[in-house]
């Protein structure tokens, strides 16, 4: 196994980069068919879903404190029924792959590469995310620092440009609908995206400090939840009710910046910054993908599937979805409760059913002594 | 698409031929199972196969009723 060693900050920002990465693009999207006016307060409910996640995640490393989630399946459930839920959370991993590749095909042909054929898109995506992960962690935790900065550059400019454009009525009167359309709206934000976070236990073995691992999915839940509730509120204030009916409402918020008569489409920049984020998402994800196959097939080593596993996405992406609409009905009516049981049912029961295991030991070597 | 699936999984195989010549049976056969997974998807892709058959059914099957469901009790 490798002795990669990843910090808490690199840990905090690819987790944070591999929520936004999709989530700044959908979310605003998939909360607006619930709501408008109150889109904000469904975005909030991403903290639940944090919270959720952290919750997992400290029963997860008190039990496994240098296991991935993979390899504590195995571990506990045996090699038959072990390998049985192995299979599903990997299966579930490359379902979230397939749809963040085909959102990222869709993305990138409507906004910059019109003429480029969506399957052409997709292997150039997979290429550098197969390179990144064929290099190892390191080189993906590095990855997410070294956007940093491109982040912190662009998104406060945007953000602040935006805000000239943003009228607060058009999130007034609060709650004018009650609270039925804002919890609908929430559960997308809480239970699709937010359960995300919960792919940091494929990278509790490779935490320089793992005890603190529920500490930093906190950090991380707190930071998108900021950013998210933050883009939906300044989306709504320039997009107002339209947000309903655009595929992509940020976009059009950030289309509508113009300074003087010569600085304008400054889209370009949010596509950039998307990108990036999304490569850490595809990388983090197919990385976790690659581990999980080394766990359940005893495998050499993760590159044993990085590259042939990418080829699979790069399929599977298209051959699930056809369209972008498809996409957007899987993630909001099928992913939410396809989460909770993959990443919140099957560890904790697993954190559980390990509990007991031991439990029942060390009463036999008790009753032994006696 | 499909050449263009043949082309990448050559590609693969003559990248890692180094560390497959010295690799495992089991992980030789798991790595030619994702290899021919690729060329049938591709394959049926461009056969347009996937307008027919929806390989997430069983998924939405399973937890599309109780999502929906989460959406009417709230």
């Amino acid at each position: 196994m490798s002795k990669a060693q990843i910090s808490r900050s690199q840990f905090v920002m690819t987790l944070t980069w591999s929520i936004l990465g999709t989530g700044i693009v959908s979310i605003p999207t998939a909360v607006a068919q619930f709501t408008v006016r109150d889109a904000w307060l469904s975005t909030s409910c991403f903290l639940v879903g944090g919270f959720i996640a952290v919750v997992v995640t400290l029963f997860f490393i008190r039990r496994f404190p240098k296991r991935t989630l993979t390899a504590a399946l195995v571990d506990t459930w045996g090699a038959w029924i072990g390998r049985i839920f192995g299979i599903w959370i990997l299966l579930c991993l490359y379902v979230i792959n397939c749809t963040v590749l085909r959102e990222t095909e869709v993305f990138v042909g409507i906004t910059i590469l019109p003429k480029t054929s969506e399957s052409t898109i997709g292997a150039a995506v997979m290429i550098a995310v197969a390179y990144a992960v064929y290099a190892g962690v390191e080189v993906i935790m590095r990855d997410g620092e070294f956007i940093m900065p491109l982040v912190m550059l662009i998104a406060p400019i945007l953000f602040f440009l935006s805000l000239q454009h943003t009228d607060v009525h058009e999130l007034m009167p609060v709650l004018a609908d009650g609270w039925t359309p804002v919890l609908r709206g929430g559960v997308v934000a809480a239970l699709a995206y937010a359960l995300e976070l919960l792919i940091g236990l494929q990278f509790v073995l490779f935490l320089r400090n793992g005890r603190k691992a529920a500490q930093d999915v906190g950090t991380a839940a707190g930071l998108v939840t900021v950013v998210l509730t933050l883009v939906t509120v300044v989306t709504v204030g320039v997009v107002g009710p339209s947000t309903h009916y655009i595929t992509y409402p940020v976009l059009e918020a950030v289309r509508s910046i113009r300074v003087g008569r010569f600085i304008e489409r400054l889209d370009t920049l949010y596509v950039i910054v998307v990108i990036s984020m999304v490569f850490i998402k595809l990388a983090v994800f197919h990385y976790a993908w690659c581990v999980g196959m080394k766990d359940v097939f005893r495998l050499s080593s993760h590159r044993v599937t990085a590259l042939t596993g990418a080829l699979l996405v790069w399929g599977g992406g298209t051959a699930m979805f056809s369209s972008s609409d498809e996409v957007q009905r899987f993630v909001s009516h099928t992913v939410p409760l396809y989460f909770v049981v993959t990443f919140v049912g099957i560890p904790l029961l697993t954190v559980a059913v390990m509990a007991v295991k031991v439990g029942v030991q060390q009463r036999r070597v008790a009753s032994a002594r006696r | 698409m499909t050449w263009l699936a043949l082309v990448a999984s050559a590609s693969v195989v003559a990248i890692d031929w180094r560390s497959l010549r010295s690799a495992k049976r089991r992980e030789i056969v798991l790595y030619i199972v994702l290899i021919c997974m690729t060329l049938t998807m591709a394959v049926c892709l461009d056969i347009h196969l996937f307008h027919r058959i929806d390989l997430l059914s069983p998924v939405n099957a399973l937890f599309r009723p109780l999502t929906e469901w989460l959406y009417r009790v709230l």
